[in-house]
């Protein structure tokens, strides 16, 4: 029976590492499950190493901080792997057994020794170009988290989809208030909010696209997290 | 009751700081950014400007004028709200010492994190630690939760008649400060219900009646006087919390102790912990229970006044004791562990053992094997303090470090 998932992203900064880990804590506390999520860089610094940390379970969760025994490990970034951009080396280390690597990658990254280590403890490695998938429907590589985010629930179904979007409406979807200022100020701000609602929506529907594909690939490949957590956000 | 009219959230240590803040309709904060502080001064600067707050928010020079700048506000009659960490707490702390002598209310953060040198960004209490003796409040957060409710509390504590001395409530950086967690939000009615409009009960500075205050004195007689006069106020807010604490309880549903005593009943071995390390703590003990170790954990949530008949209370009897001080003072060990030795000193059912254990030093995780030997220290006749939480693969780890920074 399910009762906790521990994910660990490491990406690089500005690519949202932290921001997917908030808003999959968000889409899991709207589901009525615990959750909790953090972050852990350095300098505050675009590309360099950033790391995030999301615990989601049934029961009230007792740790908090850096995450040292992962079931699911994403990588936001290739050079995580090639160039070892990250606080955590190798960067599956401490995964549990029965795990899952998720790797914005199109390209196989993992050499013999990677290969051997995660398939004796039954780890499943799903090779997702996430960012041709961000550049395809979200129209910018920003949108590179949304798609790992909708491939890690795709796959283990911590959240589903709704949730998903009801956490991005949160964080990003502020209202639109009419100023009652001036017609011209009022349509300024319009204008802005509009192309926010298109913003989200694209972003939504990378999240989409890529919950689809890992539901494929998951179909395929039988994960051992394959939909470990289905159903149960329904049921707690 | 008003828990139904709640709003649960998702937020960050700091968010929850700054909603505590608008909670008790701040009107007046100076600010000075410092990671991991920042995300505080941010969101409030936003909610002033986009004018949820009423009032002004202005960005100062330093940290040395922003606590000037907080004390002299409070001293007009305002709330005051401000927060600091770190490097920014040691500059303005000529200023910390001056504003508490002034006997003036208002609430700041302060996000802990390691000092310089070397220098660091995460958790370590050494900063909070510094200003110990200043004559602040201190209450130490080990959630998201934690913070919200203390900020509100903390209004009511330090504009208390008998204790007008401010209060400084603490976060663990990263640990805390960036991690989201549901968080009840009360609902602005019932938070303005439980903290009225501040009411000065001092003279105010008012433009119209000039007035002098803490002005200088000679010889140490009157100096004494009002040292004597601080004490007074800031051990008055033991009994002030503790009474702020039922009716905060009675409103939200949340009742905080000075102490939380975590399976601690009927422990043997017991750690004494503060701030958000407390949660790893917990979950140690829930392991060492499951293996038949009667273990328990003593939190401290109020640091200053200190609670030391509470202390003594929680810890008579029990057989082994760890002190677990994420701070160090060199030469001497953890800061925290003479004032728990202390409270039991002279008591005849003292614990057999009071170990102090150092862990956690910049951010350093403190993992559930740093508690196995912990209990292993606590079993061993011949251990002594301090014992530091730094085993054969940190090492190992620092050598590899060298290694990569001869290359």
């Amino acid at each position: 029976m399910f009762k906790r998932i521990n994910i660990r992203i490491s990406g690089l900064g500005g690519q949202g590492a932290v921001t997917a880990a908030h808003l999959l804590a968000m889409a899991a506390n709207n589901a009525g499950l615990y959750s909790i999520s953090n972050p852990f860089f350095g300098a505050e610094k675009r590309m360099a190493p950033a790391e995030s940390y999301v615990r989601i379970g049934v029961e009230r969760i007792y740790d908090r901080g850096e995450l040292v025994y992962p079931d699911v490990v994403m990588i936001f970034h290739p050079q995580v792997i090639t160039m070892q951009k990250s606080y955590t080396a190798p960067f599956y280390d401490g995964i549990k057994e029965n795990g899952l690597v998720i790797i914005n990658t199109s390209a196989d990254l993992l050499n013999e020794e990677d290969h051997k280590r995660l398939s004796d403890l039954n780890v499943s490695v799903f090779n997702h170009d996430a960012t041709k998938l961000a550049l395809e429907i979200g129209k910018t590589e920003l949108s590179t988290n949304m798609a790992m985010l909708g491939a890690c629930a795709g796959v283990t179904k911590i959240v589903g989809l709704e949730a998903l979007d009801v956490a991005l409406q949160e964080r990003f979807g502020k209202r639109y208030v009419a100023s009652g200022g001036t017609a011209t100020l009022d349509q300024a701000i319009t204008k802005k909010y509009a192309k926010k609602a298109q913003l989200l929506q694209a972003n939504m529907d990378t999240i989409t696209k890529s919950f689809e594909l890992a539901e494929e690939w998951t179909e395929k490949n039988k994960p051992a997290l394959a939909n470990v957590a289905a159903g149960v956000a329904k049921s707690f | 009751m008003n828990i139904n009219r709640s709003n649960k959230r998702m937020l960050t240590g700091n968010k929850a700081a700054a909603w505590g803040a608008r909670l008790a309709g701040v009107e007046y904060v100076p600010a000075f950014p410092i990671t991991p502080q920042t995300e505080i001064v941010e969101t409030l600067s936003q909610w002033f400007a986009g004018g949820t707050l009423k009032g002004k928010f202005t960005n100062m020079d330093s940290e040395h004028s922003m606590f000037m700048a907080a004390g002299s506000a409070a001293a007009t009659g305002v709330r005051v709200f401000t927060a600091s960490s770190s490097q920014g707490i040691l500059y303005g702390m000529e200023s910390l010492y001056t504003v508490t002598g002034w006997r003036v209310p208002f609430v700041m953060v302060n996000v802990s994190r390691g000092l310089a040198t070397p220098i660091t960004l995460e958790a370590d209490h050494n900063d909070v630690m510094s200003t110990r003796d200043c004559g602040l409040i201190q209450l130490h957060a080990e959630t998201c939760q934690e913070i919200l409710d203390f900020v509100l509390m903390g209004y009511k504590i330090a504009e208390h008649p008998l204790v007008s001395v401010p209060v400084l409530v603490n976060m663990d950086g990263f640990v805390l400060s960036f991690s989201r967690e549901p968080v009840v939000i009360p609902d602005e009615k019932s938070a303005r219900d439980f903290l009225p409009a501040f009411q000065p009960a001092q003279p105010v500075f008012q433009a119209s009646l000039p007035m002098a205050r803490a002005s200088a004195v000679f010889g140490g007689g009157t100096y004494t006087y009002f040292r004597i006069q601080q004490d007074l106020a800031v051990r008055q807010a033991e009994t002030v919390f503790n009474e702020t604490a039922v009716e905060f309880a009675d409103r939200f549903g949340r009742h905080y102790e000075p102490l939380e005593r975590f399976h601690l009943d009927d422990a043997e071995v017991v750690f004494v912990m503060s701030n958000s390390f407390a949660t790893k703590g917990k979950s140690a003990v829930l392991r060492l229970r499951k293996q038949g170790v009667k273990a328990g954990l003593l939190k401290i949530r109020m640091f200053r006044p200190f609670p030391d008949e509470a202390v003594a209370n929680a810890l008579k009897g029990r057989a082994k004791v760890a002190v677990i001080d994420q701070n160090l003072a060199p030469g001497m060990g953890g800061i925290t562990y003479p004032e728990i030795v202390a409270a039991m000193y002279g008591r005849d059912d003292c614990p057999q053992k009071i170990l102090s254990v150092i862990g956690g030093l910049g951010g350093k995780d403190i993992k559930e094997n740093d508690f196995l030997s912990i209990v292993e220290k606590l079993n061993d006749p011949e251990s002594k303090g301090p014992v530091f939480l730094y085993d054969e693969g940190d090492w190992k780890q620092f050598q590899q470090m060298q290694k990569i920074a001869q290359l």
